[in-house]
């Protein structure tokens, strides 16, 4: 089994709920401290804490705690390995699709240099 | 340790649209250094064996290694080609000399508003350990996306 398969795993684990998923949505934009992303959703905060706790651990996002206030990022190429995985179930005829596309991309780009 | 006999029968249906005209997509596919261009191989697969016959009853050869991974052969028959429209053929696969799978495929392709219509089907018949997603197959799959990456950079 590949060896980044234990960080496919926590990935997975932690956007299969809608909640971490909306975080990872906000964050995408910009980093945010915890009080503000807890306002949009009608949650606790021990609860939004929970559920960072969770992203943190899964290595999609990061924390750092400036004073009282603590600012959350995502953490860049967190979600690589899912494109990697995805890029590995695809099948011969669709790897030959896409590369018959980049292939007409390439000499399109050529025809249109000369 | 003895071989299990058994076949699996797949199916599929692959379409895409391309922004190009149909005759671009038809050149990739009917002139040799288009065809080895994108379905050859890439840097990470040292070529082997390569033959190209586009006519009806042409066969066509591809052999490659992945860096690490298994010898994957094709060989396939081209039985009907109507220029600019569709290309059938059946064909072979075998990984490191094993007898992997027989399959027909057809290729259509179809003028849109916006380029071609590509459609691809394909009906196949999987050989003894490859009737499920094997150890090999898997290695290979990952040499021919190491393929692709790199073609695209």
């Amino acid at each position: 089994m590949p060896r980044y398969y234990d960080e496919l795993d926590a990935v997975l684990r932690a956007l299969a709920d809608p909640t971490r998923r909306a975080v990872v949505e906000r964050l995408a934009q910009s980093p945010a401290v915890v009080s503000e992303l807890a306002a949009p959703f009608s949650m606790a905060l021990p609860s939004l804490m929970q559920h960072l706790r969770v992203l943190e651990a899964a290595g999609v996002v990061t924390s750092e705690k400036h004073g009282r206030v603590r600012t959350v990022s995502l953490r860049a190429g967190a979600l690589d390995v899912l494109h990697l995985w995805l890029g590995e179930q695809r099948t011969p005829a669709e790897r030959h699709a896409d590369r018959l596309g980049i292939h007409l991309t390439r000499t399109s780009q050529k025809e249109t240099l000369t | 340790m003895t071989l299990e006999r058994r076949l699996a029968r797949a199916g599929f249906t692959l379409t895409r649209d391309y922004p190009a005209a149909v005759k671009r997509i038809w050149d990739a596919f009917a002139d040799e250094d288009q065809k080895l261009a994108w379905w050859g191989a890439g840097d990470a697969i040292e070529p082997g064996e390569w033959a190209f016959d586009f006519r009806v009853g042409g066969r066509d050869v591809a052999e490659g290694k992945f860096h690490d991974g298994p010898v994957s052969r094709y060989v396939a028959t081209y039985t009907d080609i109507v220029q600019h429209n569709r290309i059938v053929t059946t064909y072979d696969m075998w990984l490191d000399g094993v007898h992997m799978s027989t399959s027909v495929a057809s290729l259509e392709f179809e003028p849109i508003d916006k380029g071609t219509r590509f459609t691809h089907v394909e009906h196949g018949v999987f050989f003894d350990q490859f009737w499920a997603d094997g150890p090999n197959r898997e290695k290979g799959t990952r040499g021919l996306l190491d393929a692709l990456g790199s073609y695209v950079t």
